[in-house]
């Protein structure tokens, strides 16, 4: 009888449990080349990274085909691409110096704030024209990041007066006046929509206006305690410090945002301590990225899963960071974050509702479009199709440097862009890495060829490599009950106790990740029990929408490399199926 | 072991097949809830020493009081960052108000709506400009200029 690791998220332990003993050399400095090997999915043909100290950096295929940079943790990776991904990682480590390490950090930071700021100047010439389109009637107004975290009609909430009593100076001080018109200066729109967004923070302030019904999230957890009171009213101290500062320094032309953000929390706290339960502003933009429906069905036990993970965290921050004194802003930009999320899952689980999900989002953003009072400048329609030709300029310069290219001129992909920053940085080709990897060279782009080069031309002092995540479970198996019976339940999809059946890794019934010789043979046999599993796709297509025919499809797909000797599936993880033991049965 | 190594052959005639995706898409990331398992866990350097005293720094004293050695993690990761813009704010030149700007979308991937208010932003910045080869006195300057007049001391 199949036997299986309950599934136990429980807090913090699932992930100590799966990044396991690894996580105790993530300190280590220097430089390390990272081959993540091929799995199915995403990069089926395998990925390259740098490692630089606990960060990592890789290329990834964002929108429109284009390489963006990532930067993230070194645990973040690992458990996303060695645990959740299960694919084998390897890593080939150079002993650099300090000033060589930063040198290489530097370089990649450079790289990633480049690539933000050309994001950010093409979204700004965006609501330059959204700003000009207004004043022609074409839209209702523009855009304004944190403005949507407010009702601009509704009654001030308890304590709302009050607190525009003590700001009373500061608001005084900040009377801006809207100018009459837009200028046709360079860069004169986006001080317009700077002065609007500040005009409509001053009035949500001095109006007492209450945050937006939706705009807020009850945090789980049990009623304030008086540590929890304590922090509140510091932090609510703090931001009318900040408030009063945003309005009197005028250094910063972008201040609107800032002061609607804390505006926003200081009437989130307000509600906290008037009802005894902590209350955070809902940092997701209502706009985001999200799983529609049918997905969220898919997914439903991941989502719970993540939400229970989630809920606890949120706890474990709560009692971290309101300890009595007032919180960080990035701390408490995490625990509005982690609620948000908790929320958003817990509701698509339960409520079968599509799921917001949107990336890094820390700091508030929620839109709302602000009316133009403004009448439309001379010429106002030719500015905007400049606005617009100046958007598509730019566009096509981020094509011509970030352009996913593999098979065109340019030959450019993840890996070969990450060996050329590497090089840009350094500059000298014999330099502190002991030699030089050519990106350009043939077949380079290919993640294991690159890996290779770096291997053989480079001054690699060690490569440690990791095994994916379920061998390593199934060693820890081998070497408590090295039994036959248990090898051969853990070498099918079946009976293995360390793993479930996942829609996206395809049908198939034998590991062969772990098999060098019989892997032709059992290459035979999934292949033979996806095409099987497709005949009866066949028959339940009009009750499952075709979902085990193409889980077949797949399953054939990639058993196909298995009879010429090469693994690719290796079966995959999420929340609700990682084992939360390693190897307990 | 792994025969793939081993077979050229065989990975040659995968290679159409493979090489088309041999990048991870955002896409596959961002629809994917697991993972913030571990991003809720890490992220921003996870700044578990991060203490409540280094918010609202600019109301307090910054006169070099809360050196680099103090820093969290995150605080640390997030001072890098301003350094490097700030070196090639000071080499390539631009506005005081076009760096602000820059600064602002800057603190927001760290979580911080308010840079102004963390002592952080000002010693990346002048680290930057010093970088950069600025005299101490275009530092000091620049400095202030961002800070609204009131020059914090380094």
């Amino acid at each position: 009888m199949r036997r299986r690791i309950p599934v136990m998220l429980a807090g913090v332990g699932l992930l100590a449990v799966a990044l396991g003993p690894v996580r105790a050399d993530a300190s280590d400095g220097g430089l390390a080349f990272v081959h993540v090997e091929a799995n199915v999915g995403g990069a089926s043909g395998g990925h390259s990274a740098l490692r630089v100290g606990d960060r990592v950096y890789h290329y990834q295929l964002g929108d429109e085909r284009l390489l963006d940079l990532d930067r993230v943790d070194w645990d973040v990776f690992r458990f996303r691409y060695n645990v959740l991904e299960n694919r084998p990682l390897k890593l080939a480590h150079l002993d650099v110096d300090a000033r060589t390490q930063r040198t290489v950090a530097d370089r990649f930071t450079s790289v990633l704030l480049r690539q933000r700021r050309e994001r950010a100047e093409m979204a700004e010439l965006g609501r330059d024209a959204a700003l000009l389109e207004a004043t022609l009637g074409r839209r209702s107004g523009v855009p304004t990041p944190a403005a949507g975290l407010f009702d601009p009609g509704a009654e001030p909430p308890p304590g709302a007066l009050a607190l525009a009593e003590r700001l009373r100076s500061a608001l005084g001080a900040d009377r801006i006046a809207l100018p009459e018109a837009i200028e046709s200066t360079p860069g004169a729109a986006q001080r317009y929509r700077e002065a609007l967004a500040l005009g409509f923070a001053v009035r949500m302030l001095g109006d007492g206006r209450p945050l937006a019904r939706d705009a807020w999230v009850a945090a789980p957890g049990a009623a304030l305690d008086a540590p929890e009171r304590a922090s509140l009213r510091a932090l609510q101290r703090g931001l009318e410090d900040a408030m009063a500062r945003l309005l009197a320094v005028r250094a910063r032309p972008d201040r609107a945002q800032p002061l609607l953000v804390a505006l926003a929390r200081h009437r989130a706290a307000e509600r906290s301590l008037a009802t005894g339960r902590l209350h955070l502003v809902d940092p997701f933009p209502a706009e985001a990225p999200s799983l529609g429906r049918r997905e969220v069905r898919k997914r439903r036990a991941e989502l719970s899963a993540v939400a229970d993970f989630l809920d606890e965290r949120v706890r474990g921050e709560r009692s971290a960071r309101l300890n009595g004194e007032a919180p960080h802003e990035h701390d408490l930009a995490r625990l509005e974050a982690l609620a948000a999320r908790a929320r958003e899952y817990r509701r698509g689980a339960e409520e079968d509702r599509p799921v917001r999900e949107p990336g890094d989002v820390l700091v508030p953003r929620r839109n709302r479009d602000l009316a133009v009072p403004a009448p439309a400048p001379p010429g106002a329609s030719a500015r905007v199709a400049a606005l617009r030709e100046e958007h598509d300029a730019l566009r096509a310069a981020r094509e011509t440097h970030w352009h996913y290219d593999l098979f065109g001129r340019s030959g450019e992909n993840c890996v070969t862009q990450l060996g050329h920053t590497v090089n840009e940085a350094l500059g000298d080709p014999q330099g502190p890495l002991g030699g030089r990897v050519d990106p350009d060279a043939w077949l380079r782009f290919w993640p294991l060829m690159f890996f290779r080069d770096v291997e053989e031309q480079l001054a690699v002092s060690r490569v440690e490599a990791l095994p994916a995540h379920r061998l390593r479970l199934r060693a820890d198996l081998d070497e408590r009950d090295g039994r036959l019976t248990t090898r051969l339940r853990e070498s099918n999809t079946l009976t293995s106790a360390v793993y479930t059946p996942r829609e996206p890794d395809g049908s198939f019934l034998f590991f062969t990740d772990d098999l060098l010789l019989p892997r032709p043979l059992f290459g035979a046999v999934n292949l033979l029990w996806a095409t099987g599993d497709g005949m009866l796709g066949l028959f339940t297509a009009p009750f499952d929408r075709g979902a085990r025919l193409v889980r077949a499809g797949k399953g054939a797909l990639f058993s196909v490399p298995e009879l010429f000797f090469v693994n690719i599936r290796k079966g995959t993880f999420d929340a609700a199926t990682l084992p939360a033991s390693r190897g307990a049965d | 072991m792994h025969l793939d190594s081993r077979t050229p052959l065989a990975f040659a005639a995968l290679a159409a097949l493979l090489l088309s995706s041999a990048c991870q898409s955002i896409s596959d990331s961002v629809t994917s809830p697991s993972r913030w398992i571990a991003d809720s866990s890490t992220a921003l350097g996870d700044s578990s020493e991060a203490s409540a005293d280094s918010s609202n720094a600019f109301s307090k004293s910054i006169s070099g009081s809360s050196s680099p050695e103090d820093e969290t993690p995150a605080e640390s990761a997030y001072r890098n960052d301003v350094r490097v813009a700030a070196r090639e704010w000071g080499s390539a030149g631009g506005s005081t108000d076009d760096f602000a700007r820059e600064l602002g979308r800057i603190s927001e991937r760290h979580g911080i709506s308010d840079w102004q208010g963390q002592s952080a932003s000002f010693r990346g910045v002048a680290e930057g400009l010093r970088e950069a080869g600025l005299p101490e006195t275009q530092v000091t300057a620049r400095i202030e200029a961002l800070a609204g007049g009131q020059a914090p001391a380094l």
